[in-house]
C-alpha cells in the first residue's frame, strides 16, 4: 500500500514525475512544430528566437517562453510565415501551370480535380458534380470505421473509452485503408481485398490480446520491468487460474 | 430540484396513549340505563400526529375520528379534567419547548389550542422539560419535567366565565439530577402531590474512583404543591429500590389509600409517605432464563366507584391484575395475579365500557373485550406470602395461558418499524405493489401493500350466463333493507329476493323474458322497470301499469329518480315522465334531440322538493347538456359542457350540507355531475343548484375502459362507485372528497347493498360471478396483505426471474425453531398431553379463532402473541427464506446456525461462471454490541438456485474479518462492503477470491449502489463516497465525497451524479456530484486519479453538493424509486420506522413551484401547528430545509375556516376552489 493510497507506487511516482516533465514543457503548437529542440547534452535550445538561446531545463526554457523577447520573437516568426503561406497561396493561383512543382506534392493528399488551384466556387461546383463519382471511397471508408467503433464498444465499455492506443489504432487504419483504396484504381481488386483481411485480422488479434491483458490485470496479475507477470500479493488466486506468462506468449 | 413532500400512509406506531371523555358527549342519550356516562376516547400519538379514536361499542372496532400532523415529535401526553366539568382536556409534552393544553371540539372536528406556554428551547433536550408529564388527579395543577434538572408545576384553574386558566410555572428544580418516572398522587382535595423516581450524580461525576457510582441510589421524591402559599416544596425523599423504573397512581382521596405502586426489576412496591414500604414479586414465566430479570413497561388504572385494580404488563407482554388490601389509608396485602398475555405495549388503556386498548410497541394493535376481570384463581403472588431466603426473595412460576379474561375483537394495522422496502409489480397489477418487511421477533411480518381500499367479500355466487347489470330494490322507501336484487343478462332478467338467504323468485312482477335497461323504486312504493319495448311500473298492491313504446323505437336509455323518469329513445328523442299525486307515471314532455343520446342521469329530488330541477344528457358529439325538468321551460337547456371524449355515463352526487359533525368540516350543500368518459377519465364539475351552470372541471384518468357510474352509500353518505378497468370509490371522508381504487378485480355493474347481515354494502356482477361485499377502513391510502415472517427481517431482494423473494432474518436472545420445538415436546411430554400436531414453527398465520378455542387444553399458543422463549442475550437465531409471494408460501428456509446472524443480502451474476444467478448472503458470527461491540467473524455465504429457484444449496462460504453489511454486483463481481473496507470479489471454486479493495472509507460501509463504471458507497456516518474502478490498474479509488458527516440510514441512486440519503436524524437529503466536476472526471483519461492521489487533507478531491435537504421527524429506512400510478412519473417513496410511508415527487415546472411554496407560507403563518413547534424550524430540525414543499402542511388548507381559506387565496390571487384542484392534482400525480 502505497502512501498515496494506491497499490502500485514507483510506476506511479514515474508516470506522475514524466507528466510533470512534459507539462513544464511548452505545449508544441501546430504551427510550429519545433519551438525548441532537445541538445545531446540533455539541454534545450529555444528555436524561435533569432541568437538561439541555450537552456537547463524545461523548467527554465518555459520561463523564458514567457519573457517578452521571446514572446516577440515568436509574433514575428509566425507573421513571416504567414505572409509566406499567402504569397505561395498567390502565386499558385496565378500561375497556369504550376503542377510541374508543387502539383505533384498536391495531388498525394487530394483526389484528381485538385491539379489546378481554381477560387473556392468554382471548386465547390466541380466537388458537386463529381460527387457521384468521388463518394464511392469516402462511404466505404466511414461504415469501415463505424463497424470497428461497434465491435469495440460492445466488446466492453470500459475498453472504449479508457484505452489510448485503441484510439490510435483506429485512426490508423483509418488512413491506411484510405491508401489502400484509393489504390483500387490502379491496381487491381485482390491485393486490396487481401490487404484489408490481413489488417483486420491483425487488429482483431491485437484487440483480442488487449482485453486478455485487461482481463489478467482485472484479476490481479502485474508486470515487472521485463514485461513479465507476476501475481499481486494482495489479491487472492483460484489454484487453476491461468497463467498470462503461458497464456499469452 | 425542487420536491413535494408527501405522508402517503401516517406513522402507524404509537408512542402514548391516553385515555379520556374528550367530546365530553354522552354515550347515547337513549340509554336510560344506568347513568349517563360520557363516551370515552383515546388520543394516541404517534410521532408527529395525534390521533383521536374511539371504540364503536356496536361494530368493536376502532374509529378514528381525527388524526392531525402536529410538526412536531410528542413525547407524553396527559388528560384532565377540571373540577365539576364533564370533559377531559389533553396536554402535550412535545419537543417544542412548549406546554400545550388542546381541547377537542367535536362540532368542528378538530383539536383548539386552549393555552399554550412556552418554557424552554425547542428540541429533546436533556433539561428541557416535555419528556415526563403528570396531572393532579383532580385537575388542579400540572408538572411537566425533563429527564434532567427541570421540573415545571402549572396551577390550572377557571375563571369567571369558566374558562380553563393557567398560572405562570413554579420551579422545582434541582441539578444533577435524573428522573426515570414522574406521577401525581391522589390525595383528595388536600394540597397536590408529585412523585418521582430520582437519581443525584453530583457525586458520582465527582468521584473518579467510581466507588460513588457503585453506591449510587434512587431515591422517590415527593413534591407538594401549596396552593396557599403558591410555592412547591420538595417534601420527602426516601431512598428506593435501585431497579425501579416506573411510577402508578394509586387512588386515594376516599377511593382508596392514596400514594403510589412503585414497579422495579422484579417487584412491585406500595409506597407512601410515612407508610411502611409493601413489596411483592412479580411471577416469573418458567422458561425465564435465571439472569433476566422482569420489568413492568405499561400501565393502567381502572377504577370503578370503590373497586380499583391496575394491570401491568411486563416486558415479555404478560399482563398482571394487582390490587391492594387496604383499611382505610393502610395497605396490608398488595396481590399480584396473572391476567393474560398479549404483545408488549407501548400504553394500555382500560375503556369503562369493558374494552382494552392495547398500543403495541411493535406491529399491529388491538382491542379487546374483557370477559372477565380475573376473578378465578390464578397463578398469584403475595406481599402477604412473599418469603426472603438467603440468596434474596423466592420468586414465584407461572406458565402463560391462553387468554382468558379478554377477548381480542379488532386489529388496528401497523407496519411499525418498516425495515426494508421495495416496490415492484410482481403481480402484474395496474399499480406495483409496495413490499415491507414489517415487525419485531415473532410479529414479523412481509406486508404487501397495495394503493386502495381494502374490500371484504361476503358472498360469491356463480350465474348461469354472463350478466350485464345489476340492480337492488327496496319495498318500501321506510323500509331498511333491501327486497330485490335484479340481475340483467342479455335477453332475460333474473330476479333474487334477499331475506336469511338470497334465492330466485318469480312473483316479483318483474318482466323476465327481456334485459333490463333500470330497475327502480318509485314513489313510496311502487318498483319500475325498464327494458328496451317499455316502462313497466308495479304497484304496490300488484297492479301492473305498463307503457310501451311507439312503433318500432326501443328504448336506449333511462334517467331516473324517486319521482321523475327521462328515457331516450332509439333515433335520439327524450320523453320525460313524472309521478302524480295518484302514484300514475305521467308522460309529461317529449324532445327530439340532434342525435342518438349517450347517456341520461336525473338529479336527485332535493329534500322537501317535488320535482328535481336537473336533467343531464350526454351526447356522442362529445358534450354534455343540462337540461330543466322545470314544468315552465321543460326540456330546455340550461348549460352545455364539451368535454374531450363521449361520455359514457353520468351520475349527480348530492352533497348534504354539513355544519361540522363528527366526521365533517363544515361545507354547503353541493351538487356534482359526474361523467365517466370513453377514453377513460372521470370528470366532475359542480352545477349550480339554481342555474344549472357547470363550473369547476375536474377530471382524472380512471384506467383503460370508460367508467361507469354507480350511486352507493358508505358511512351512511351518498357516494359513488366508478368501474373502469379496476374499480373506484369516490367518498367524503372528514370533510374531504376522496377518490380511490377498491383493491379488486374488474367489475362490470354494482349496486349499494343493505340486509340484515350487512347494512352497507355493494352487489356486484364480474364475469358469470355476483359478489357481495363491504368495502372497510375509509380513509386509508394503502389495503394490506400479511405473510407471517419468523424472526425479524433485516433486508430482502426480489429475484426477478422467478418473481420470488428472498428474506433474511435474524434475532438476538432467542432460540433456534428446533430447540424452541425439542422444548415443547418435552413439555409435552411432561404433561403427558398428546401432542395435537398444531406445532407452531413461525410458518402459522396469525391466531384465528379456532386456535384460541383450541388452546384451552393451555400448551399450545401463538409465538406472535406471547414471544419467544428468551435466551440468553448474546445468542443469534436467523435464517435465509425463499417465499412465493403470490401463494405466499415458503419454498425454502434455511436456518443458520453457530450463533450466525444475517446482515445483508444481494444477487449476484458472475461473469463467465456457469452457476447463473447465485445469492450471497453476508453474516456475522457472535456480534455483541455490550459492553463493546465484538464478533467472532464475518461471513459471506454464496447460495446455488435449485429447483426452479425455489430451493438454495451452499456453494461456499468465506470468511472475512469485519461485518459485512453492504454487498452489490459490479461488472461481474461481488463488491462487498467489509467493515470499512470496500472490496471486489470474485468467484473460486472453494471460496470467493479478493480481487482488489480499498480501505479508506473513514467508518462502515453500509450501502453500495453501481451505475455504469461508477460505485456509489455510503457510510455509516460519513454519507456518501463516489468511486471507480480501473480495471487496468485493478483498482478502486474514491473520487468525491460529502463534507457533511451524515449517519446513513438508507440511500437510494437517483442519477448519474446524485444520490438520495437518509440519516438516523431523521433527514432526507439529496447530494449531488457538480456538472462541471462530473464532466472533468468523465473527459479525464485517469479518471482524476491523479487528482485523487494528491488528497485533500484525507478526503476525495471532490465534494459533493446537497441540493436537497428535508426533515422527515423519523427514521426512514428504505428508500426507492418508483412511480406508483399506472404511467406517472417516478418519485421517491420512503419507509420509516415508526411505519408511516412518505413520497418525494419532483416539480416539473417552476409556476408550481412558486404557487406551493407561496401556499406553504401562508399556511405556516396563518395555520400555526398544534403542538408548538415552528413549522420551518422543524423540518429544519438538523439542516436548513431546502428546496422541499411540506405537502402535508399545504394539505391542511382544507381544513381552515371558510374565511381564512378565501384570504390566503386572494393572497395568492386565486380562489379556494382552484387551490383545492391543485393539491388534488399533485396529489394525484404521485397516488
Amino acid at each position: 500500500m502505497s502512501a498515496f493510497g494506491g497499490d502500485s507506487w514507483a510506476r506511479d511516482a514515474q508516470q506522475r514525475k514524466r507528466r510533470l516533465d512534459d507539462l513544464m514543457l511548452p505545449a508544441s503548437s501546430p504551427s510550429m512544430p519545433d519551438s525548441f529542440r532537445r541538445l545531446p547534452n540533455g539541454k534545450l535550445a529555444c528555436l524561435v528566437c533569432p541568437h538561439r538561446p541555450v537552456l537547463d531545463s524545461p523548467l527554465m526554457l518555459s520561463m523564458h517562453n514567457k519573457g517578452a523577447r521571446h514572446i516577440a520573437a515568436e509574433s514575428r516568426l509566425r507573421e513571416k510565415e504567414l505572409s509566406k503561406k499567402h504569397e505561395i497561396n498567390k502565386r499558385l493561383a496565378l500561375s497556369s501551370d504550376a503542377s510541374l512543382n508543387s502539383g505533384s506534392l498536391h495531388t498525394s493528399i487530394r483526389p484528381t480535380m485538385k491539379e489546378k488551384p481554381l477560387i473556392e466556387e468554382t471548386r465547390r461546383a466541380i466537388l458537386e458534380a463529381q460527387s457521384g463519382r468521388s463518394s464511392d471511397p469516402n462511404g466505404k471508408k466511414v461504415s469501415h470505421d463505424l463497424n470497428l467503433m461497434t465491435s469495440a464498444s460492445s466488446s466492453d465499455p470500459l475498453v472504449a473509452h479508457s484505452d489510448v492506443p485503441m484510439e490510435k489504432l483506429t485512426g490508423n487504419t483509418g488512413s491506411i485503408l484510405w491508401n489502400s483504396s484509393k489504390g483500387e484504381s490502379f491496381a487491381g481488386n485482390q491485393i486490396r481485398g487481401n490487404s484489408d483481411k490481413l489488417l483486420s485480422d491483425w487488429q482483431t488479434e491485437a484487440r483480442k490480446r488487449q482485453e486478455q491483458e485487461l482481463r489478467f490485470t482485472a484479476s490481479g496479475w502485474k508486470r515487472d520491468g521485463h514485461g513479465r507477470w507476476y501475481r499481486d500479493e494482495n489479491v487472492e488466486f483460484d489454484s487453476d487460474e491461468d497463467d498470462p506468462n503461458i497464456c499469452l506468449c | 430540484m425542487y420536491l413535494y413532500s408527501l405522508t402517503l400512509q401516517r406513522a402507524t406506531g404509537a408512542v402514548c396513549a391516553v385515555i379520556g371523555s374528550f367530546s365530553g358527549r354522552d354515550t347515547k342519550k337513549s340509554a336510560a340505563s344506568g347513568p349517563a356516562a360520557s363516551t370515552q376516547e383515546i388520543a394516541v400519538a404517534r410521532g408527529s400526529t395525534l390521533d383521536l379514536l374511539r371504540p364503536d361499542p356496536e361494530t368493536g372496532r376502532l374509529r378514528t375520528l381525527l388524526s392531525v400532523d402536529v410538526f412536531g415529535a410528542i413525547r407524553s401526553l396527559a388528560q384532565f379534567r377540571l373540577t365539576g366539568a364533564n370533559k377531559d382536556y389533553l396536554v402535550v409534552g412535545s419537543d417544542s419547548g412548549r406546554l400545550v393544553i388542546l381541547e377537542y371540539s367535536p362540532d368542528r372536528n378538530r383539536f383548539d389550542k386552549v393555552h399554550q406556554e412556552t418554557f424552554g428551547k425547542s428540541g429533546c433536550r436533556r433539561i428541557v422539560p416535555g419528556q415526563l408529564l403528570a396531572v393532579d388527579p383532580k385537575g388542579r395543577a400540572l408538572c411537566i419535567a425533563a429527564l434532567e434538572k427541570q421540573k415545571l408545576v402549572y396551577v390550572l384553574n377557571r375563571d369567571a366565565a369558566a374558562r380553563l386558566t393557567i398560572s405562570s410555572p413554579l420551579e422545582a428544580h434541582k441539578s444533577n439530577t435524573l428522573t426515570f418516572s414522574l406521577t401525581a398522587l391522589d390525595c383528595g382535595f388536600d394540597n397536590p402531590v408529585f412523585a418521582a423516581i430520582e437519581l443525584e450524580y453530583a457525586e458520582s461525576d465527582r468521584d473518579p474512583t467510581g466507588q460513588a457510582a457503585n453506591q449510587a441510589q434512587k431515591i422517590l421524591t415527593f413534591y407538594e404543591l401549596d396552593l396557599g402559599l403558591n410555592h412547591v416544596s420538595r417534601k420527602a425523599s426516601e431512598p428506593i429500590d435501585n431497579g425501579a423504573n416506573l411510577l402508578v397512581t394509586v387512588p386515594g382521596g376516599g377511593d382508596g389509600p392514596s400514594g403510589v405502586l412503585v414497579c422495579c426489576d422484579n417487584f412491585v412496591l406500595y409506597r407512601n409517605q410515612g407508610h411502611p414500604e409493601v413489596r411483592a414479586v412479580i411471577p416469573r414465566r418458567a422458561d425465564l432464563p435465571a439472569e433476566r430479570g422482569v420489568l413492568i413497561v405499561a400501565a393502567a388504572t381502572h377504577r370503578q366507584k370503590t373497586l380499583f385494580f391496575f394491570l401491568l404488563q411486563t416486558e415479555y407482554g404478560d399482563i398482571f391484575k394487582v390490587d391492594l388490601e387496604h383499611n382505610g389509608d393502610t395497605v396490608s396485602e398488595l396481590r399480584i395475579k396473572y391476567f393474560d398475555t398479549v404483545p408488549v405495549t407501548s400504553a394500555i388503556c382500560v375503556l369503562r365500557s369493558g374494552f382494552l386498548f392495547a398500543a403495541s410497541e411493535f406491529g399491529n394493535h388491538a382491542l379487546y373485550q374483557f370477559r372477565d376481570i380475573g376473578r378465578d384463581a390464578d397463578i398469584e403472588s403475595s406481599s402477604a406470602t412473599l418469603m426472603e431466603t438467603e440468596e434474596g426473595f423466592q420468586p414465584v412460576f407461572f406458565q402463560p395461558r391462553a387468554l382468558k379474561n379478554l377477548m381480542r375483537i379488532d386489529d388496528i394495522e401497523s407496519l411499525m418499524p418498516v425495515m426494508d422496502m421495495r416496490i415492484v409489480n410482481l403481480f402484474d397489477e395496474e399499480t406495483p405493489q409496495l413490499f415491507t418487511a414489517c415487525g419485531r421477533g415473532p410479529r414479523s411480518t412481509l406486508r404487501i401493500l397495495r394503493p386502495g381500499l381494502a374490500i371484504s367479500e361476503m358472498a360469491r355466487s356463480m350465474l348461469p350466463a354472463e350478466p350485464i347489470a345489476v340492480w337492488t330494490v327496496k319495498k318500501n322507501i321506510n323500509d331498511m333493507f333491501d327486497a330485490y336484487i335484479v340481475v340483467s343478462f342479455a335477453n332475460v332478467t333474473l330476479v333474487l329476493s334477499i331475506g336469511e338467504t338470497i334465492e330466485e323468485v318469480s312473483d316479483s312482477q318483474f318482466l323476465d323474458t327481456t334485459h333490463s335497461l333500470a330497475v327502480t323504486l318509485l314513489g313510496e312504493d311502487s318498483l319500475m322497470q325498464v327494458h328496451p319495448n317499455g316502462i313497466r311500473h308495479i304497484r304496490e298492491d300488484g297492479r301492473v301499469n305498463e307503457w310501451r313504446t311507439p312503433g318500432k323505437k326501443t328504448i336506449t336509455k333511462v334517467g331516473s329518480n324517486r319521482l321523475q323518469v327521462v328515457i331516450a329513445l332509439s333515433g335520439g328523442e327524450l320523453i320525460y315522465f313524472e309521478m302524480d299525486m295518484t302514484g300514475q307515471l305521467m308522460e309529461v314532455e317529449k324532445q327530439d334531440m340532434s342525435g342518438d343520446v349517450a347517456c341520461l342521469a336525473i338529479a336527485p329530488v332535493p329534500e322537501g322538493r317535488q320535482r328535481s330541477r336537473f336533467l343531464a344528457v350526454g351526447s356522442y358529439d362529445n358534450t354534455i347538456r343540462i337540461l330543466s325538468l322545470d314544468p315552465d321551460d321543460c326540456l330546455q337547456p340550461l348549460s352545455v359542457q364539451s368535454v374531450s371524449s363521449a361520455p359514457e355515463s353520468l351520475l349527480f352526487l348530492e352533497v348534504q350540507a354539513s355544519v361540522g359533525g363528527e366526521d365533517g368540516a363544515d361545507y354547503p350543500a353541493n351538487l356534482f355531475l359526474n361523467a365517466g368518459l370513453q377514453n377513460g377519465v372521470l370528470f366532475r364539475t359542480n352545477v349550480d343548484m339554481v342555474t344549472g351552470q357547470l363550473s369547476d372541471t375536474r377530471s382524472r384518468f380512471l384506467g383503460l375502459r370508460p367508467p361507469k357510474l354507480f350511486p352507493c352509500i358508505v358511512s351512511h353518505r351518498q357516494a359513488m362507485l366508478c368501474l373502469s378497468s379496476r374499480p373506484w370509490l369516490g367518498y367524503i371522508h372528514q370533510g374531504h372528497f376522496l377518490l380511490t381504487p377498491l383493491s379488486c378485480d374488474t367489475l362490470e355493474s354494482a349496486a349499494s347493498f343493505s340486509s340484515d347481515q350487512c347494512s352497507e354494502g355493494v352487489v356486484a356482477v364480474a364475469g358469470d360471478a355476483l359478489r357481495i361485499f363491504t368495502i372497510e377502513r375509509l380513509g386509508e391510502t394503502f389495503n394490506e396483505t400479511a405473510i407471517p415472517l419468523r424472526y425479524t427481517p433485516r433486508k430482502f431482494v426480489i429475484l426477478p426471474k422467478k418473481k420470488y423473494i428472498a428474506v433474511i432474518e435474524s434475532d438476538k436472545g432467542a432460540f433456534s425453531a428446533e430447540e424452541r420445538e425439542a422444548a415443547k415436546k418435552e413439555c409435552l411430554e411432561a404433561s403427558g398431553a398428546a401432542e395435537n400436531g398444531n406445532a407452531n414453527n413461525g410458518d402459522s398465520m396469525e391466531n384465528g379463532d379456532g386456535q384460541e378455542d383450541g388452546a384451552e387444553d393451555g400448551n399450545t399458543f401463538p409465538d406472535e402473541q406471547y414471544g419467544y422463549p428468551k435466551a440468553e442475550s448474546e445468542r443469534w437465531v436467523s435464517c435465509i427464506r425463499i417465499l412465493d409471494p403470490r401463494s405466499r408460501d415458503t419454498t425454502c428456509l434455511l436456518e443458520l446456525q453457530d450463533n450466525e446472524a444475517a446482515v445483508s443480502i444481494c444477487t449476484v451474476n458472475f461473469h463467465d461462471k456457469e452457476h447463473g444467478t447465485l445469492l450471497a448472503v453476508g453474516t456475522a458470527k457472535g456480534l455483541q454490541f455490550w459492553p463493546k461491540r465484538t464478533l467472532a467473524g464475518g461471513f459471506i455465504h454464496i447460495y446455488k438456485f435449485v429447483e426452479e429457484g425455489r430451493s438454495l444449496e451452499l456453494l461456499h462460504k468465506t470468511q472475512v474479518e469485519e461485518v459485512p453489511l453492504a454487498m452489490c454486483q459490479f461488472q461481474g463481481r461481488l463488491l462487498a462492503g467489509v467493515g470499512s473496507v470496500l472490496r471486489l470479489y470474485d468467484l473460486g471454486k472453494r471460496k470467493l477470491l479478493r480481487k482488489c479493495e480499498n480501505k479508506l472509507f473513514p467508518k462502515t460501509i453500509v450501502s453500495i449502489h453501481t451505475y455504469r463504471d461508477r460505485i456509489y458507497v455510503g457510510d455509516m456516518q460519513e454519507s456518501f463516497h463516489y468511486c471507480k474502478y480501473r480495471r487496468d490498474e485493478n483498482q478502486l479509488y474514491i473520487f468525491a465525497d460529502d463534507s457533511v458527516p451524515r449517519w446513513l440510514t438508507a440511500a437510494q441512486h437517483i442519477d448519474f451524479d446524485t444520490m438520495a440519503g437518509a440519516d438516523k436524524f431523521g433527514n432526507i437529503y439529496f447530494a449531488r456530484l457538480p456538472q462541471d466536476i462530473s464532466d472533468e472526471i468523465e473527459e479525464d483519461p485517469t479518471g482524476g486519479k491523479i487528482k485523487w492521489e494528491q488528497g485533500k487533507l484525507n478526503g476525495a478531491p471532490n465534494k459533493v453538493e446537497e441540493i436537497v435537504q428535508f426533515h422527515v421527524g423519523d427514521v426512514v429506512t428504505s428508500l426507492q424509486k418508483a412511480s406508483l400510478i399506472p404511467g406517472g412519473g417516478e418519485c421517491l417513496i420512503y419507509g420509516t420506522v415508526m411505519g408511516s410511508v412518505g413520497a418525494l415527487l419532483a416539480f416539473t415546472s417552476r409556476e408550481d413551484v412558486d404557487f406551493f411554496s407561496h401556499l406553504e407560507m401562508h399556511l405556516r403563518q396563518e395555520h400555526p401547528p398544534l403542538c408548538g413547534r415552528d413549522h420551518m424550524a422543524y423540518r429544519s430540525a438538523y439542516f436548513p430545509v431546502k428546496d422541499v414543499i411540506d405537502g402535508d402542511l399545504c394539505e391542511q388548507y382544507p381544513s381552515l375556516p371558510a374565511d381564512m381559506q378565501r384570504k390566503i387565496a386572494d393572497e395568492l390571487d386565486r380562489t379556494p376552489g382552484e387551490i383545492l384542484k391543485k393539491l388534488e392534482d399533485i396529489r394525484n400525480k404521485i397516488i
